[in-house]
């Protein structure tokens, strides 16, 4: 008995001249024979209809659901607690001047921000930890910490995750969830950046979802996702004193400047180029606002003028 | 490129091409189609529930590995209804077999047989002539390799070819 054969017509592999020749032995004959009676072997009893109406049914009931749960969002409570825009910048002023960066207790919710100019740590109750860069906000709920390890992100952070539940970032661009890693999120001028650097992190978004994988990153930006080569070094190069870009629109550049010396900038109607349009691919650090500058105006030929807290870029 | 099946006309498209072969699937594993039609549409269910982690190359796969997993999970209490099937089953065979057509009572028969394998071999056995499927698709459903198939396929002939040739000897 041909036993490779007779798996090849079992595979439905097998052609013509092969089924023949199966067909001239007794013994394989019998077993194809007693193998098609078993393919005309009919089980009834399928209900097509009402099978597909509860799953419609729960498509229904899990589409409205999940409508309410982004409704819940954390930042959007909390958010809606400050009556208007006015009083939220009040507030948000009168705090940093007080405490330069500070955390907000509200009954529900834990607020992380740091204020232009400062980058703060802190350890979130499991043991993980945020940094936070300048100008950004985190707020999740120590009351169902322990149950759903969420955390809701606005500005540019890096988090050290310990093992355990699934922890989520969640931001207006998308969610992060991880097991236990280490990586770097930013949505800043409706950009949005998440990169590995240890483990394994999946990014929802309202479009896809993808995997990133240690030493991976992916930025997405006017609904286009790309994925960012490989990532150098051990941490996100704005802690270790540096802020870097790739190809980014020089407003960009100049929004983080003012972020990280908390700084205005004021630019002259003639700059000869469109700060919009305009990319920049280097890196400028955080502990000399002169150097900075250099370093972001002189490729494009721009100058400065720095006073106070107040530089103006124009063009000599 | 990134396509997933959260879109509900792709989904309900797999469920006309997937549904009565997962049925299938399953009424060979729970020999119950009551039972089959429950994990039919708690696979669809949970296929929906993760539609964007699902493109709908993968779907298939997916349906027979979530009607598998909560097959297995229900193993405990299943064993007592196939315990009861069975015993049905075999109370009608014997009621009435000389007034069945021929081929009728051989059909019979050999759903007997096919029922009485051990149940790894029957629902590669199955799901082979029955649906069609190859002995890759097969492995890839069951989560176990294509030489566990072709094992399971072999003892599967062997058991059946023995059983009818006794029968044929009556």
């Amino acid at each position: 008995m041909d036993q490779k054969l007779l798996d090849k017509f079992l595979n439905h592999q097998a052609s013509k001249k092969e089924i023949e020749a199966l067909k001239k032995d007794p013994e394989t004959a019998d077993l194809m024979a007693l193998s098609a009676q078993a393919a005309g072997l009919k089980y009834e009893g399928f209900l097509a209809e009402e099978n597909w109406r509860c799953i419609e049914h729960h498509i229904e009931a899990h589409r409205n659901q999940y409508e309410q749960t982004k409704d819940k969002s954390l930042f959007g409570r909390l958010i809606k607690l400050i009556p208007t825009p006015a009083v939220r910048y009040r507030l948000a002023a009168i705090l940093v001047i007080v405490l330069g960066s500070y955390f907000f207790l509200s009954s529900e919710n834990m607020a992380l921000i740091t204020p232009e100019g400062v980058h703060r740590q802190w350890t979130l109750p499991d043991g993980s930890e945020i940094s936070l860069n300048a100008g950004s906000k985190a707020s999740y709920s120590p009351e169902s910490w322990n149950i759903n390890r969420m955390i809701d992100l606005d500005g540019e952070a890096y988090f050290d995750v310990i093992k355990g539940s699934t922890f989520s970032v969640n931001t207006p661009s998308g969610i992060i969830t991880v097991l236990g890693t280490e990586f770097n999120v930013k949505v800043r001028d409706g950009q949005f950046y998440v990169h590995c650097f240890e483990g394994l992190v999946k990014v929802q978004t309202p479009d896809t979802t993808v995997m990133l994988p240690q030493g991976s990153g992916m930025h997405l930006e006017h609904g286009i996702l790309t994925k960012d080569q490989a990532i150098i070094g051990a941490k996100p190069d704005w802690m270790s004193g540096e802020i870097s870009f790739e190809n980014a629109p020089l407003v960009t550049v100049f929004n983080e400047l003012q972020r990280q010396y908390a700084v205005d900038l004021i630019y002259s109607a003639d700059l000869g180029i469109q700060i919009e349009s305009a990319k920049f691919s280097g890196s400028f650090t955080y502990d000399d606002i002169t150097t900075a500058l250099k370093s972001i105006c002189q490729p494009f030929g721009l100058s400065f003028d720095l006073e106070d807290k107040e530089v103006r870029i124009f063009r000599d | 490129m990134n396509q997933n099946v959260c879109d509900e006309s792709i989904f309900s498209s797999i469920y006309q091409k997937w549904g009565k072969a997962l049925f299938n699937f399953s009424r060979y594993k729970t020999q119950d189609s009551d039972k089959a039609n429950d994990l039919v549409q708690e696979a669809f269910i949970a296929l929906w529930d993760h539609c964007k982690d699902v493109s709908p190359e993968k779907a298939k796969s997916y349906l027979y590995t979530v009607a598998n997993r909560k097959f297995l999970n229900e193993v405990a209490h299943l064993k007592v209804v196939q315990k009861h099937q069975s015993e049905t089953l075999a109370g009608v065979s014997q009621e009435d077999p000389e007034f069945l057509m021929e081929h009728q009572e051989f059909e019979t028969k050999l759903k007997k047989a096919i029922e009485a394998l051990p149940e790894g071999q029957k629902t590669a056995f199955l799901m082979n002539r029955i649906d069609q499927m190859t002995y890759s698709e097969i492995a890839s459903a069951l989560d176990i390799s294509v030489k566990a198939v072709e094992k399971r396929m072999h003892l599967a002939l062997k058991t059946l070819r023995s059983e009818i040739e006794e029968l044929k000897g009556r």
